[in-house]
């Protein structure tokens, strides 16, 4: 497939996205354990984003369940979304290798042993962070602690990021492994599965007040990442041509490492950590668009938030009233994907040699 | 524009690639770097396109430093093909030449219609133009070196460095792309394993030893059987294409004994030579 060039093409694109996000948010917001008119839930959110224009819904309860409920949970679907396939571009840029994906430094390891302590042992172990709180610093704490061991006089170079993150990846998965598998396994729900189900991801947690920090560092980060955009092709070409187009390559790196871990720790800390979103959405976005970042960044974003709202409607709606992991679901969706993926690239590889 | 390089010496990792090297390059000048391998060609070429700091001397393009000067300004003087491992991820070529716009670039600036004609134009001057959709990966070598001739193009520099540019390539493609190059008029210094192409298409050669230039002139005066045997160690004879009068060379691996008596043996520091095959035509 030969990407899409031109402008306006692009325009067109990234217009149809927003209107599909738009679309699959309010459906989402409709079906649940118990499904709304999708009349009723244009309603509430129009009520509540233009007051003066909509009236109320008649029915204050349902109104309750889809504005403090229902809304929040499905907004932030796109955000998670957003982030994760954000995150999942640039790495792939930085390292330059298709594996990669949010969790490739440790991030998500060191998230989990954050957010398993929390949930074992109580938030009193670590100094009374929350649940979310834990995971974010023990995500970012995890890159920091990669570019420690990975640079070498400030300078890091991909393979040694990769092997340091693999290396403290493993480190800290054992780290929760142990936790959990030395807790006491008793009670209705015992903090052996509360952690699996933390694991596996859930947007399950969101409220109003737990979307603002993701929002504002997804905007943050997302406007660094445009910025660098060009640098990003740059690098993605390789260092050496990166260094003959004036790109400050070590700046680059470390300034990716900062942006990605926090975006990745934000998006965490809310979700858990949700599989295969950050390395499959860039792959299938580079097939339209191409590999020019300053295109794939906004509508690998835009594709992210809307695969995101679909998934976790699926994870709410096929086994109703309980509620799957995101993580199965997007591997049910993203492992065939990556398969077919990789034969096709397989096959256009030995066309190439032949 | 004119390239100095100024008594520069290149150390990586205590070990001494580059030693006080002193080349002066005039405007449009197609200058070739002959040399065996490990000889330092390479690291010099980094220099210029300031890669690499030296840790003594400068290198001057236009008359400043390109350490004194912002990098992306460095890369509006300069501009680098080459050699790089391939990302599993590819680009499309126009997205690859498009990548020369980049140092004309701040922040927030966007590509315009004038980039897209200037990339445009520079494929077209190298012959890609109609494979502008195609992926880099699926091109052949002489296809790939022309890519990246006209994404240094599209960077409009006025100086162009090349490692090794005919470097697998076929013999009618080595032909066509040095030909191209020097068509160009852009002040050009390259660096060539094959000493008849670099006779046949340079205006002068530096040959390197050991990270030091041990002779520049013209091809004629550089391509002799003594300094070559010193240079690269291997026996040559000369033989005048009765066609079109130009000098061929012959090689032959020098006796042993012969070997050893060579004067001006690497330098300390110097990477080992011992061992390595010389591709040679």
């Amino acid at each position: 497939m030969r990407p899409v060039r031109g402008s306006r093409g692009f325009g067109l694109l990234l217009l149809a996205l927003t209107a599909a996000l738009l679309v699959v948010v309010l459906v989402a917001i409709s079906l649940g354990a118990v499904d709304v008119p999708i009349a009723d839930t244009a309603r509430v959110v129009g009520h509540h984003l233009f007051p003066g224009w909509v009236g109320p819904l008649r029915s204050p309860a349902r109104e309750q369940i889809i504005w403090n409920l229902r809304v929040p949970r499905v907004l932030l679907g796109p955000l998670v979304g957003a982030g994760l396939a954000l995150v999942g571009a640039v790495l792939q840029a930085l390292v330059r290798n298709q594996l990669a994906d949010p969790y490739l430094l440790g991030v998500s390891s060191g998230a989990s042993f954050g957010a398993v302590l929390v949930l074992v042992l109580g938030s009193g172990t670590i100094g009374g962070l929350s649940l979310s709180g834990a995971a974010f610093l023990g995500g970012v704490t995890t890159t920091f602690l990669v570019y420690l061991l990975a640079q070498r006089r400030g300078r890091v170079t991909p393979s040694r990021l990769i092997l340091a993150g693999v290396a403290l990846g493993y480190l800290f998965t054992a780290g929760y492994g142990y936790v959990i598998y030395t807790s006491p396994n008793e009670g209705e729900q015992p903090a052996s599965t509360r952690a699996l189900v933390w694991l596996l991801g859930s947007l399950g947690s969101a409220t109003w007040s737990t979307l603002i920090i993701p929002a504002l560092v997804l905007l943050v980060c997302g406007a660094v990442f445009q910025l660098r955009a060009g640098a990003l092709n740059a690098l993605l070409a390789g260092e050496e041509t990166a260094l003959s187009l004036g790109v400050n390559v070590n700046r680059l790196r470390v300034e990716m490492l900062v942006f990605t871990s926090l975006l990745t720790g934000a998006m965490v800390a809310v979700s858990g950590a949700v599989a295969f979103v950050g390395l499959v959405i860039p792959h299938m976005v580079r097939m339209v668009v191409g590999t020019d970042h300053r295109r794939l960044l906004p509508a690998a974003a835009l594709t992210g938030a809307v695969f995101m709202v679909l998934v976790d409607l699926g994870a709410r709606t096929v086994e109703r009233p309980n509620e799957l992991p995101l993580s199965i679901v997007t591997a049910i969706v993203g492992a065939p994907f990556f398969v077919w993926l990789l034969r096709r690239q397989g096959r256009a590889h030995e066309e190439a040699l032949g | 524009m004119k390239v100095h390089i100024a008594g520069t010496t290149v150390r990586i990792d205590g070990t001494t690639i580059v030693e006080d090297v002193e080349m002066a390059i005039d405007s449009g000048e197609f200058v070739g770097l002959v040399g065996p391998n490990g000889s330092g060609k390479t690291t010099l070429l980094r220099t210029i396109y300031r890669a690499l700091r030296p840790v003594a001397g400068a290198v001057f393009v236009g008359g400043d430093d390109v350490w004194e000067l912002a990098p992306k300004q460095a890369a509006r003087r300069t501009a680098a093909v080459v050699q790089e491992t391939p990302s599993d991820i590819d680009f499309a070529v126009f997205e690859v030449v498009a990548l020369g716009r980049l140092p004309h670039k701040g922040l927030i600036d966007r590509e315009t219609r004038a980039d897209e004609e200037i990339c445009q134009a520079a494929l077209e001057r190298v012959g890609m133009a109609g494979l502008a959709d195609r992926f880099f990966a699926t091109l052949s070598g002489g296809e790939k070196q022309r890519v990246l001739v006209a994404r240094a193009l599209a960077q409009q520099s006025s100086v162009l460095v090349l490692d090794e540019p005919t470097n697998h390539l076929d013999i009618r493609f080595q032909l066509e792309l040095l030909d191209l190059i020097r068509g160009l008029g852009v002040t050009t210094i390259a660096s060539m394993h094959d000493l008849a192409l670099a006779a046949d298409h340079c205006d002068r050669l530096y040959a390197l030893k050991g990270g030091r230039v041990v002779a520049s002139g013209t091809p004629a005066e550089i391509l002799t059987p003594s300094l070559i045997a010193d240079v690269f160690e291997v026996g040559v004879r000369t033989v005048v294409d009765p066609a079109t009068q130009r000098v061929l060379l012959a090689f032959d691996r020098l006796p042993p004994a012969a070997t050893a008596a060579t004067p001006g043996s690497p330098g300390p520091g110097a990477p080992t030579t011992g061992g390595e095959h010389h591709e040679l035509t």
